[in-house]
C-alpha cells in the first residue's frame, strides 16, 4: 500500500487536474469513512455502557396502593349500581298502580264537560286566593317593619349567621381528606 | 422460564389475586422506569408515568395476549404513555428546565467514588444526547440500546416498518455523533476515548 502511494506520488506530474482530483478523493475515502465508523462506535459505546436507572425504594408498593385505591370506588360504584337498579324496580312496582290510576281519573275528568268546568272554577278560585294570600302577608311585613325598626337590622344580622352555621355543617359532616403525607403515600 | 412465570402470574392476577400483579412490578419496576426516565428526563415523572403504565396494564389486562412477551407489552403501555406525555409537554410547557441531576441511587451498584462520579457523568451525558433527540429517535433508541429488542420486536411495538426503525437508529446514530463531537472534553470523553 505505501509502495503503491510512492508510485502515485511519482506519477502525480503526469495527471491531468480533473484525475488528480478523483485520486484525492479516493485517497481520502478509506480515512473518512473510518472516522464515521469510529464516531458511531463511540456512540454505541456510550449508550451500551450506560446503566439503567432504577425508580425510587417503595415504588412497587406505591403501584400496588394505587391500585387498590383504583379498586375501592370500582367496587363501591358496582355495589351502588346493584343497589340502585334493584331500589328503581321496587319503587316501580310501587308506583305503577297509582300512576295507573292516575291516568283513569284524569283521562275521565278531561272527557266530561262538568267536571272540566269545575276543575277550572277549582284552579280560578284558588290562584285568586292566592293572591290575596301574598298581598296580606306583603301588608303584614309592611306594617311589622314600620312597627318594630329593629327588624331589618335582626334581619340582615340572622341571614349572614345562618349562612356561617350551614357552612361549619358541611365542613363537619363532609368525608374526611387525605393529608399530603397520605397522598404521597398513596 | 421467567416468561413461563410471567403468564403464571398474570393468570393468577386475572383470577384475582393481586399479590401476583405485586410480583410483575417487582420484576419490571426497573424497566419500565428507566424507560420512562430516558425518555421524559425528569425522575418524578418519570416514576408518575411507570406507575400509570404499571396501572394501565393491571386494567387492561385481560386484553393481553398471553403467547407474547409481558415485558414488551408492558414497556409499549410505557412508550405509548411517554409518547402522549411529551405531546401534552410540548404543549403546555414554555420553557424548558434544566434536566436534573441523576439520583444519588443510580451510583449505589458502583464501587468506587471515581467510577460512580463517571457513571453520573454519563448519565448527564446521555441525557443531554437522547434530550436533543425527536420522540420517535428517542424511543427507537432506548428500545435498541437498552433493552437489546431486535428491529422487529421494536417494529412490532412502536406499529411499523423494520426499515422504518433501521432508518430512524442509523438517523439517531448520527445525531448522537455530531452531538457528542460539539460535547466540551470531560474526563469522561477521555475515558471514552482510552476505552
Amino acid at each position: 500500500m505505501a509502495e503503491n502511494h510512492h508510485l502515485h506520488r511519482d506519477d502525480r506530474h503526469d495527471l491531468s487536474e480533473e484525475e488528480l482530483a478523483a485520486l484525492k478523493a479516493r485517497m481520502e475515502e478509506p480515512a473518512e469513512a473510518g472516522g464515521q465508523t469510529k464516531r458511531l462506535v463511540r456512540v454505541d459505546r456510550l449508550l451500551s455502557e450506560t446503566p439503567m436507572v432504577g425508580p425510587s425504594a417503595g415504588f412497587a408498593l406505591r403501584v400496588m396502593a394505587a391500585i387498590a385505591a383504583m379498586e375501592l370506588p370500582e367496587i363501591t360504584r358496582r355495589r351502588l349500581t346493584t343497589g340502585f337498579a334493584v331500589g328503581l324496580a321496587v319503587a316501580a312496582l310501587l308506583v305503577l298502580p297509582v300512576l295507573s290510576g292516575l291516568v283513569i281519573v284524569v283521562a275521565s275528568a278531561i272527557t266530561n264537560p262538568g267536571i272540566l268546568n269545575a276543575g277550572f272554577q277549582v284552579v280560578a278560585n284558588g290562584i285568586g286566593y292566592s293572591a290575596g294570600l301574598i298581598t296580606d302577608v306583603g301588608e303584614s311585613l309592611n306594617k311589622a317593619v314600620s312597627e318594630t325598626p329593629m327588624l331589618p337590622a335582626l334581619l340582615t344580622t340572622v341571614i349572614p349567621i345562618t349562612m356561617l352555621w350551614v357552612w361549619a355543617v358541611w365542613y363537619l359532616m363532609r368525608e374526611p381528606r387525605l393529608t399530603p403525607d397520605q397522598q404521597d403515600v398513596v | 422460564m421467567s416468561e413461563e412465570n410471567d403468564v403464571l402470574l398474570v393468570q393468577r392476577t386475572l383470577a384475582g389475586d393481586q399479590q401476583a400483579f405485586g410480583e410483575l412490578v417487582q420484576r419490571y419496576e426497573r424497566d419500565v422506569f428507566n424507560l420512562c426516565y430516558r425518555m421524559l428526563n425528569e425522575r418524578g415523572e418519570a416514576e408518575d408515568a411507570a406507575q400509570e403504565a404499571f396501572l394501565r396494564a393491571y386494567s387492561n389486562l385481560d386484553r393481553y395476549d398471553q403467547t407474547r412477551s409481558f415485558k414488551t407489552w408492558v414497556l409499549s403501555i410505557a412508550s405509548n404513555h411517554c409518547i402522549d406525555r411529551l405531546r401534552r409537554r410540548r404543549l403546555t410547557w414554555l420553557s424548558l428546565d434544566e434536566p436534573l441531576p441523576p439520583h444519588p441511587a443510580l451510583a449505589s451498584d458502583i464501587p468506587g467514588p471515581e467510577e460512580a462520579a463517571l457513571t453520573n457523568e454519563r448519565n448527564i451525558l446521555v441525557q443531554e444526547l437522547l434530550e436533543d433527540l425527536s420522540p420517535d429517535y428517542r424511543l427507537a433508541v432506548v428500545l435498541r440500546y437498552w433493552y437489546d429488542l431486535s428491529y422487529a420486536e421494536i417494529a412490532e411495538m412502536l406499529e411499523t416498518t423494520e426499515s422504518a426503525i433501521k432508518s430512524r437508529l442509523f438517523r439517531a446514530r448520527q445525531a448522537l455523533a455530531d452531538q457528542l463531537e460539539s460535547q466540551p472534553l470531560s474526563s469522561l470523553n477521555v475515558a471514552m476515548e482510552g476505552s
